[in-house]
């Protein structure tokens, strides 16, 4: 039994965005990557707590952001897309969320990127998956900004 | 897409943090047995705060008011108290029944939880508990660690060590018994006699290893071992046997109990929840505990949980216990004689229990709920107890 | 007891042989406050031990920290 959930997780990390994977063609137009800005990907649910504490420290980055080079976007895996998109109203009156934001209800973008914890934020350029951040992360602000720095 | 297996060396993994809400609760339980036995007033309040992403801090302090009775043998030419003892009292005088009690207890604790790199949690834990005769300080520590990268199994190890204080002494006479109340600064002398100026002690360990197991998206189940020592003054002094009951002569002793001082317990817990629909979670769960006192007892208790829309949630419960007798245990009048260790007291005997259990919560807003509870909890002893809980929370 | 002991860890594998990896995405059921297992009142919970603790001669199972009391 331990062998079979061993080779299971074995084979779904084969098939995941790791650091150094390149998103394929129709990913990367369904997400709208056109040019050759770094994108942040951030996953995030209405139902995960680390998320809701994330969000309001990424939106107040998103705001000094220089939009031609750098541009965030969320993907809401709330399989509920009605709750999805309260949480997300919420969020934005509260200008806590100031980024576009795909819902991906059946999971099949999350699926292929394959994160191991909730929220993850993937750093694509180019279409290639430069960083990883999972979970919560203290003072993921500075984080994202320090990084952004050194990748442009 | 490439497929690689790395493992990514830059990646950043502090991985899914188990945040736990912040929040503030408030809740009042009003408890009443029959028979103008024990009543209980007790408010409680609990705040629950992360700070940054790796700790939680837990403070609670509850405040319990109990007044009412509890059955013990007494001598009722004495009055109907549980101090009216004696050698040779007449045996048509000893009866058992109410007597009078009241107490106030505080109690407060304080819970912080790390959490590792690894996201592993260390929780270490302070409690502490005063009644105008009882006195108990609490250390505890819990290390839990996750058995795989997706976090679906945990293992855990728990230990707490109590040092508790009876703060009563008895003293004994032929025609009597007086209760003195000491303070914690009496001479700490505990040869568990009574008539010294002592501080009467107990300790208890508790160790218990625990495994949680995510058996899919809907359900999971838990398993725990645990043991549980006990050493020191462990008899309470305000229960009472009778002793040497002569029919001819018609009389009896009255005098306090006297129970081992230690104890040794170890048992089994076994959990399961599953969300059986969208809106309904069934949860069950099994515990057999046995020491050696021989007590054996088998607890099975379940809850059903229904929310209805966004603002309400109802729940429903059923706890079964069945316990057995303390080998040194017999409630009749004409049992013990020049046995060591003897008790009267009901709790020790063997019965079953059933509770009623049900809740309502109503969510004013996302971030603050009301609730309240009633509940029906009989013993197949005469004891009926029905408790009531209400209170708020506070999501922020 | 040997007859509660095998049939405890007869349960558990029974129920680890349907263990799915459930992905971090998939754990919204799982993380409702109705399927904690404290449940949705933790202070509620606590309550209802101290009663049980007070009326009964038996204790433990549900985590080692808990606070003693003068009622047993």
């Amino acid at each position: 039994m331990k062998a079979a959930v061993a080779s299971l997780l074995l084979i779904t990390n084969l098939l995941a965005y790791n650091q150094g994977d390149t998103i394929n063609d129709s990913m990367a137009s369904h997400l709208g990557m056109k040019s050759d800005k770094l994108y942040v990907v951030d996953f995030f649910a209405s139902w995960c707590s680390s998320c809701k504490k994330e969000l309001p420290l990424v939106s107040k980055i998103n705001k000094g952001l220089d939009t031609n080079s750098v541009e965030i976007i969320g993907i809401d895996v709330d399989k509920d897309v009605s709750k999805g998109m309260k949480f997300q109203e919420k969020l934005k009156s509260e200008g806590s969320l100031t980024f576009r934001v795909i819902n991906d209800p059946q999971n099949l973008i999350i699926s292929e990127f394959q994160p191991i914890g909730m929220p993850t934020l993937y750093y694509i350029k180019n279409r290639k998956v430069m960083k990883i951040i999972t979970g919560a992360v203290d003072e993921i602000d500075r984080v994202i900004l320090r990084d952004i720095k050194e990748m442009e | 897409m490439q497929l690689k297996i790395s493992l990514a060396a830059a990646t950043i993994i502090s991985a899914m943090a188990v945040h736990a809400e912040d929040y503030v609760s408030v809740q009042y339980l009003q408890y009443n047995e029959n028979s103008n036995r024990t009543a209980v007033s007790a408010p409680s309040l609990i705040v629950n705060k992360d700070f940054g992403t790796d700790y939680t801090l837990n403070v609670n302090i509850v405040s319990d008011t109990v007044s009412g009775a509890s059955e013990a043998w007494y001598d009722s030419a004495s009055g109907a108290s549980a101090f009216s003892r004696g050698t040779g009292v007449n045996a048509s005088d000893v009866k058992y029944g109410n007597v009078a009690y009241s107490d106030e207890r505080i109690a407060g604790g304080v819970v912080l939880t790390t959490r590792m790199s690894n996201r592993d949690e260390l929780t270490i834990g302070g409690n502490y508990s005063r009644e105008h005769d009882f006195d108990s300080k609490e250390v505890s520590g819990e290390y839990m660690h996750w058995l795989d990268s997706s976090k679906n199994s945990s293992l855990s190890f728990g230990a707490s060590y109590q040092f508790n204080e009876v703060l009563v002494r008895i003293d004994d006479t032929t025609s009597g018994a007086s209760a003195t109340t000491v303070s914690n600064d009496d001479d700490d002398d505990d040869d568990g006699e009574s008539g010294a100026s002592e501080v009467y002690d107990a300790d208890a360990l508790t160790l218990q290893l625990s495994y949680f197991q995510n058996l899919n998206a809907q359900s999971y189940f838990k398993i725990a071992a645990f043991y549980i020592a006990d050493s020191g003054y462990l008899t309470n002094p305000y229960m009472n046997v009778v002793r040497n009951y002569n029919e001819v002569t018609n009389k009896a002793d009255v005098l306090g109990e006297n129970r081992p001082d230690s104890r040794v317990a170890y048992g089994l817990s076994l959990k399961y929840a599953n969300a059986l629909t969208d809106n309904i979670s069934a949860h069950i769960g099994y515990r057999y505990y046995s020491d050696d006192w021989e007590i054996d007892s088998h607890t099975l208790d379940s809850d059903l949980y229904y929310e209805l829309g966004d603002d309400w949630v109802f729940k429903v419960g059923l706890r079964y216990y069945t316990q057995s007798q303390a080998k040194f245990y017999n409630a009749s009048k004409d049992y013990f004689t020049d046995e060591v260790y003897a008790s009267s007291d009901q709790r020790l005997s063997s019965f079953d229990a059933i509770t009623y259990k049900s809740d309502v919560e109503y969510f004013i807003s996302d971030a603050l709920s009301v609730n309240f509870s009633a509940n029906y909890y009989e013993q197949s002893t005469d004891l009926k107890a029905t408790y009531f809980m209400t209170g708020a929370t506070y999501r922020f | 007891m040997k007859r509660v002991i095998l049939t405890a860890v007869a349960t558990v594998f029974l129920l680890s042989g349907c263990i799915s990896d459930v992905k971090p995405w998939e754990k919204e059921t799982l993380a409702k406050a109705t399927m904690k297992e404290s449940g949705t009142n933790p202070l509620a919970k606590k309550y209802e031990e101290h009663i049980y603790f007070s009326k009964e001669a038996s204790r433990g199972g549900s985590g080692v920290a808990g606070g003693g009391c003068g009622c047993n």
